[in-house]
């Protein structure tokens, strides 16, 4: 890794704006993430948090505003940046009829990797997650979190260098998910990236150096979590999210759907 | 001596025949994928994992079936082309059965790749699995087509081989025997060709997750109006305007129908208006004599009785005269509630409904152009394609179920899921004679009617024509329209096996047969409505009691009858 690379943030956004018709999502976002951090992006339902990852991804193609991500321009060079990162999706599918082995070789293949490192290298991740027993099973007949931890090793089998994670502990048994609580942690003391979208608070506290928060698609807060909690006095990070993310219509809301269920 | 275990941590090798075309086309493709930068060596890898997939999922899906899809299209096309060519052998005697044999070969093998590949080409998946690889979408893409094109090669192979086995005994000419393969791969190319570049732009405009719905009308769209561009060519060879006029296709359904003005006696109007009256009487008798014989014995509900009662309440909320309706024709909760779920659809599906009508009367309209034609000559073309639309939307009007399956706003799809059915052949019942009363009556009133006014009482023929295509195609689709329910476990490609092929097929024979027999008794009798009817009205009778009493099991995962209870042991039982 050359030195002007080092220096490269590995994530950048400069007044990224993303709209769907008239409705902007994410409005004006600017935030810049270093190398070797683990980023927690937090956000309620629908603040724009996904939209934000698939525009890094590539997955988007016309936003306003300025994106990189390892210095490159995801509209012109997605597929030099999918080489370079690992993604794990909130809703991934999976092609149900190959075996664990099978999907391991097609991701090692579009990734180009060896054939012989990739078997290591998925082999070693397969055991770490207790999955090796299954390598000839067909994924149509995996539970839900062993897809999850499948998902997990698919992306990082090409040893990326950024890693974008969308809720990666959902369907993880409580080893599991405490597993890769600490992988996170040890790959960013390597200097791997991690841009870690989720709702489970707790778990961002643990494991994010920074945290981003997003409130109809405007950062409301960023810093580490010593630094906001001290500002606003927050006792948790859920304390902390519910201050600057409430509306004030819990209680109305909630009676709303009481009243319903009379 | 064993055999040799696979290496887990190795691709695997699809096997069969399709795959060998597969790797055909990346091979011999490469100039072309490296001219519009498709990776070769993740094409092969994609395809080759596409063809390991279908053939898996094909393997469970038939349950042992071991039939393959293909072979069930090359079966229909083939046994198509063959009762044609052997027909016009013993009739005509000439070598236009090649021609006719290019044409069928063409449209059926079209109609086939479209109707079962399509599916094959765009899998709104592969993005969502594969997005995250450095992989372009243009390489994804291309492997849909070669993978497609592998099923179209295989098909072509299949078709060609029919009119290459009968060519040493109908005709000494050998230039058939290098032109049919020819044609048939051509076709087989630009239908596949057609149908990737319409999906993709079908992707590309509505996004993938809407991309079920809308390829549904797509296909529709492309399978009629392919049909329709080869009817109305307009400077048909001789060999074909020899073909189609000749009267040998006088006898044959529903064109005989079309011809009974001239046979039957009296004025012609009359003798139209009794031809309608018969058509409808064949209607009346075959559709529910259809739903009773080749329905399948048993129905599984997804979710558990117990389930199901949790949350009745508000789910059908029926217009009073239509419920009164449904009231007198259904005689137990079950088909009620079937009555319920088929008005409920048409009420709350309106837009996709609309939509799915006027497009497919719009593109089925120009495929019926000749058949309207033939009966006026002299009627303006823009007339005749109107009315050959308004034919249509009653004939589509049957299908409601097949369209509201893709819907892209089910709301109708839950309507039941919480019901307490126990019968489920019931509510399929009672469904059916839902979307006969709602959707399908009015249809055919409103096209005879707007009919009538436009082009005055000539049209009563070609009513006659919409009632039996109506009838021939829904005793095609009847078996399917049961696996539309959104409670029950959904149509597999093992329901569309020759089991349950075969009892259509001798029910559209039967339809032939039918149509015969009434021309000869107007032929030979003075009023033969007069003596028709009368075994119409028996028939009706017989069916209508046979549709009727057809019991169901109680089912359900948690039920008793959880195990599919075969109907008649279930009657027997009783």
């Amino acid at each position: 890794m050359g030195s002007a690379e080092v220096l490269t943030p590995a994530v950048e956004l400069r007044g990224f704006t993303k709209r769907y018709g008239e409705r902007s999502v994410v409005n004006a976002v600017d935030l810049v993430v270093q190398r070797g951090q683990i980023v927690g992006y937090l956000g309620r339902n629908g603040a724009g948090k996904s939209t934000t990852i698939k525009a890094l991804m590539g997955f988007l193609d016309a936003w306003e505003g300025e994106v990189r991500v390892l210095g490159l321009d995801p509209r012109t060079q997605a597929k030099e940046i999918k080489a370079r990162v690992g993604y794990v999706p909130e809703n991934a599918a999976l092609y149900e009829q190959l075996t664990v082995a099978e999907h391991l070789l097609l991701v090692a293949r579009l990734f180009a990797l060896d054939a012989t490192v990739a078997r290591t290298r998925a082999e070693s991740l397969l055991a770490g997650f207790d999955l090796l027993d299954r390598v000839d099973a067909r994924i149509g007949s995996l539970s839900k979190g062993m897809r999850q931890k499948l998902l997990i090793t698919s992306a990082l089998l090409h040893a990326p260098q950024v890693l974008f994670l969308d809720e990666p502990l959902s369907g993880l048994d409580a080893h599991a998910a405490v597993l890769v609580k600490k992988l996170l942690r040890a790959l960013a003391d390597q200097g791997w990236t991690i841009f870690y979208s989720s709702h489970a608070l707790d778990v961002v506290q643990q494991v994010c150096d920074r945290i981003i928060i997003l409130d109809e698609g405007k950062v409301v807060a960023a810093g580490t979590y010593d630094e906001l909690a001290r500002t606003s006095g927050a006792r948790n990070l859920e304390g902390l999210f519910t201050q600057l993310t409430d509306r004030g219509d819990e209680e109305s809301r909630l009676a709303s759907i009481l009243q319903g269920l009379r | 001596m064993g055999t040799k275990a696979r290496d887990p941590w190795s691709l695997p090798q699809a096997p069969g025949v399709t795959a060998w075309f597969a790797n055909l086309g990346v091979t011999a493709g490469r100039p072309l994928w490296r001219l519009i930068g498709v990776e070769h060596t993740t094409l092969a890898t994609l395809v080759r994992l596409l063809c390991t997939i279908d053939t898996r999922r094909s393997s469970e899906q038939q349950a042992g079936w071991m039939q393959s899809l293909i072979a069930i299209g090359a079966f229909k096309s083939g046994l198509f082309v063959f009762l044609i060519a052997w027909l016009l052998r013993t009739q005509v005697g000439t070598d236009a059965i090649y021609a006719l044999q290019f044409v069928q070969t063409f449209a059926l093998c079209a109609l086939v790749v479209l109707n079962f590949h399509a599916d094959a080409l765009v899998d709104g998946d592969d993005m969502r699995i594969l997005g995250a690889t450095p992989t372009p979408a243009r390489t994804v893409y291309a492997s849909r087509c070669v993978f497609m094109g592998a099923h179209a090669a295989l098909l072509a192979a299949l078709c060609a081989f029919w009119p290459l086995a009968l060519g040493p005994i109908l005709t000494k000419d050998a230039w058939p025997l290098v032109a049919v393969p020819l044609i048939a791969g051509c076709a087989l190319a630009a239908a596949v060709g057609f149908v990737a570049l319409s999906h993709t732009l079908l992707v590309m405009t509505v996004a993938t997750k809407r991309y079920a719905s809308a390829a549904l009308l797509v296909r529709t769209g492309l399978v009629c109006g392919l049909l329709g561009v080869l009817q109305v060519l307009p400077r048909k060879p001789e060999w074909l305007r020899a073909w189609w006029d000749h009267p040998l296709r006088e006898w044959l359904p529903p064109t005989s129908f079309m011809h009974w003005g001239p046979v039957l006696r009296g004025e012609a109007s009359s003798a139209q208006a009794q031809a309608l009256v018969l058509a409808s009487a064949c209607c009346a008798v075959l559709l529910p004599l259809a739903v009773a014989l080749t329905s399948r014995r048993y129905l599984r509900a997804l979710h558990s009785t117990e389930f199901r009662s949790s949350n009745l309440a508000t789910t059908v909320e029926d217009r009073g005269w239509l419920a009164r309706i449904g009231d007198r024709l259904c005689r137990s909760a079950s088909e009620r509630a079937g009555f319920g779920y088929a008005s409920a659809l048409a009420r709350r599906e309106k837009p996709f409904l609309r939509q799915a009508l006027v497009m497919s009367a719009a593109t089925v309209g120009g495929s019926m152009l000749p058949l309207v034609g033939l009966q006026h000559e002299a009627m303006p073309q823009l007339a005749r394609g109107a009315l050959a639309g308004l034919v249509f939307l009653a004939v589509v009007a049957v299908g409601i179920f097949d369209v509201a399956r893709f819907t892209a706003t089910p709301q109708a799809r839950w309507v039941f899921a919480a019901a307490p059915l126990s019968d489920l052949i019931a509510v399929h019942r009672g469904a059916l004679l839902g979307v006969l009363v709602t959707i399908w009556l009015p249809l055919q009133l409103l096209a005879v009617a707007l009919a009538v006014v436009f082009f005055g009482t000539e049209v009563w023929i070609h009513a006659a024509v919409a009632l039996l295509g109506s009838c021939a195609f829904t005793l095609w689709w009847t078996p399917r329209f049961q696996y539309y329910l959104p409670f029950t476990e959904p149509f597999s490609w093992q329901d569309n096996s020759l089991r349950n092929m075969l009892p259509a097929l001798a029910m559209l024979a039967g339809v032939g047969l039918l149509t015969l027999a009434v021309g000869l008794v107007f032929a030979f009798v003075p009023y033969g409505a007069l003596a028709v009817l009368p075994c119409a009205v028996a028939g009706l009778y017989f069916a209508w009691g046979r549709f009727r009493s057809v019991p169901g099991p109680i089912a359900g995962p948690t039920s008793k009858s959880e195990t599919k209870t075969p109907l008649r042991a279930t009657a027997r039982a009783h």
